[in-house]
């Protein structure tokens, strides 16, 4: 009876994760890539971290400083096209294109300065040069919040993000540096 | 007494929906831990440090899940406890209750060492700093250790060594100590941040669950004790330190309670508002009338005394079953020990006449002796043997021997026991020994109702 029982909890148990798994597969193999942008920028909503990431390393993960021009280099290309509708701005073609750092932004858990690329006046790419990443568990964190942000500036073009619950520190700072990048790019 | 509203085990259907409940819980927890599992990364599972953190969120959802369907097995949801029954809810709720301990203790543990690890300081400085620095530690930690404590005591040993008030107390904080933990979850919980549908699905558990509570175990008693609005009618004294409290109300009839069950009772009074107290009914309900019979046991049943006439009563219940359509054979036996005795004076009333009882009322002194007359009254009345068995354990040993003298059908009976742990143990080795079996031996613990 009790035994009888054990294996029906079992069996729920098993039914509802494998339905689960089946509908939104799990992404073990991938890396919550920082820094690179790319594999983000033209991912869905529903399974963001699940693109497949061809630039993203465990380096870049861990050392995201040094591969600014990587993951801008990356980003270049596929975007525009994929980036989501509210950015139907009647802006007129052949605005600026460029590289942009905004102004490193403290925050409780230490700065974070983003950097973008933009392409004919449209952000294609967003990076996080720097981070908190002091503790494991800011790692950890933020290895999750960053591709949104990068997700969520380049839906919004602008630096008025929703920003990331659980990581409400780091997308303030994200916010504010990035409002600074995109005043040097007259965006 | 009619025997046909009466809702005791109803075998076959009842099995079919605990399973049903059964697989539900499962599947519940198969999308809880999918939460965890559908959000890692290669990153959660690449060094030691990091295996130990995601094992440490699995143990903290499904510690966290079984805490909720813990607390929904309680929250009196009628459709549950009528297809599952109360008696095996509480049951689940006991075996439960420990497993969500251990797997938050569990989780507390790892996570303070796998971030010690990743960030190479000790453990318990780990542990110290998360509490500072991320949000909705503090209440969290509070939670826990509110968790801790009613795991404690209701430890068993522990348990046995407190009052039921003081220990319902403190175990009433684990509502709140689930409630406490839940901001850390979504705030900090990796597989909640930037997934929202996993946080609604997590959000909608507990406000799920919060709202059956609130529900089923405040609005509608609180409706229904309004209703019938149930007052102390009179306090009789009935023996030395025994009382009963009869309460009169409108159409108890109603509340469809029986001879055995008993209600969680909380009487108005600026003292004891907010304790309830588990007592059994101690004569057979009627449409106006209630009446329980308390003796000097715990810290409260002495406060007991003191409530006057007009006392406000409101009240949860009937629970347990404890009653007298569980009995299957033609022959029953009916043993109290001491105050014991008031539940199977309440049940004696409602078995129908074709039955043949003998009642065994065993008491040290014969002071201790209540309800005497109302027993012979009621012996006399349906057609019972009632056996006062006054003086000490060895004039009634009470073992199979002894009791199959007094009673010779004895080992074709149904045995219904209400008394102190030691005579209940006796009876039910006597009643294996003579080749009862365990479902024909009927025991309602009064010390402690399984009232959860």
């Amino acid at each position: 009876m009790l035994t009888r029982r054990f294996f029906l909890i079992a069996g729920g148990t098993v039914g509802g994760l494998g339905a689960v798994l089946s509908i939104t597969p799990p992404q073990f193999g991938a890396t919550t890539g920082l820094g690179t942008g790319t594999s983000l920028s033209g991912g869905t909503t529903a399974t963001p971290l699940a693109s497949p990431t061809p630039a993203a390393t465990h380096k870049a993960t861990t050392t995201p400083t040094k591969k600014p021009t990587k993951g801008a280099g990356g980003g270049t290309k596929p975007t525009p096209t994929k980036t989501p509708a509210p950015v139907t701005t009647p802006k007129p073609a052949g605005g600026v294109s460029g590289t942009f750092t905004g102004a490193s932004a403290n925050t409780a858990y230490g700065p974070v300065q983003v950097q973008i690329v933009v392409v004919n006046g449209k952000i294609t790419n967003a990076i996080a040069l720097t981070y908190p990443n002091n503790s494991f568990r800011d790692k950890q964190i933020n290895s999750q919040a960053i591709p949104f942000l990068v997700q969520e500036t380049l839906a919004a073009q602008s630096a008025n993000i929703q920003g990331v619950g659980g990581a409400s520190y780091t997308s303030q700072g994200w916010a504010n540096s990035l409002q600074s990048a995109l005043k040097k790019a007259g965006l | 007494m009619a025997n046909k509203r009466r809702t005791g085990d109803l075998g076959v259907g009842r099995r079919i929906n605990a399973d049903w409940a059964s697989i539900l819980m499962g599947l519940g927890l198969g999308l809880t831990l999918a939460l965890e599992i559908d959000t890692m990364t290669s990153g959660d599972w690449s060094g030691v440090y990091s295996s130990i953190t995601s094992i440490s969120r699995l143990a903290a959802l499904s510690g966290s899940y079984f805490a909720l369907v813990g607390l929904v097995f309680v929250a009196r949801i009628p459709w549950i406890e009528k297809s599952v029954g109360h008696d095996k809810l509480v049951k689940w709720h006991r075996m439960l209750g420990p497993w969500s301990l251990y797997l938050i203790l569990f989780h507390v543990l790892l996570v303070g060492l796998g971030y010690a690890g990743g960030d190479r300081v000790s453990t318990a400085a780990e542990l110290w700093r998360m509490t500072l620095k991320y949000p909705w530690m503090i209440p969290a930690d509070i939670g826990f250790l509110l968790m801790m404590i009613a795991g404690v005591t209701s430890y068993k040993k522990a348990r046995a060594k407190m009052s039921y008030e003081t220990w319902w107390t403190v175990h009433l904080y684990t509502y709140l100590a689930v409630a406490l933990g839940f901001m850390h979850q979504v705030l900090t919980g990796p597989m909640f941040t930037g997934h929202p549908l996993n946080k609604i699905f997590w959000e909608g558990l507990y406000i799920a669950t919060a709202a059956v509570i609130l529900l089923w175990r405040f609005v509608i008693p609180l409706m229904r004790s309004l209703r019938h609005n149930l007052r102390v009618d009179q306090i009789v004294v009935e023996g030395p330190g025994v009382v009963s409290i009869v309460m009169r109300g409108r159409h108890l009839d109603r509340l469809n309670a029986q001879g055995g069950q008993f209600f969680s009772w909380r009487f108005i009074t600026s003292g004891q508002w907010w304790i309830s107290h588990p007592y059994s009914l101690s004569a057979a309900p009627t449409e106006h009338h209630m009446r329980v019979t308390v003796k000097n046991l715990g810290d409260a049943s002495g406060a007991v005394l003191g409530i006057k006439p007009g006392t406000r009563v409101f009240f949860e219940g009937p629970y347990g079953t404890f009653v007298a359509s569980k009995a299957a054979r033609g022959h029953i036996v009916l043993v109290g020990g001491g105050v014991g005795i008031t539940p199977l004076r309440a049940l004696l009333e409602e078995f129908d006449a074709t039955k043949e009882i003998d009642v065994l009322y065993r008491v040290g002194d014969e002071k201790e002796l209540v309800f005497r007359k109302e027993l012979d009254a009621i012996a006399a009345w349906r057609g019972a043997r009632v056996h006062y068995l006054i003086g000490d354990r060895k004039q009634h040993p009470m073992d199979a021997r002894y009791i199959s003298k007094l009673v010779p059908a004895f080992s074709d009976s149904d045995v219904y026991i209400c008394g102190p742990t030691g005579l209940v143990e006796t009876v039910r080795k006597a009643a294996r020994d003579v080749g009862i079996p365990k479902d024909r031996f009927h025991n309602e613990e009064f010390e402690f109702h399984s009232v959860e």
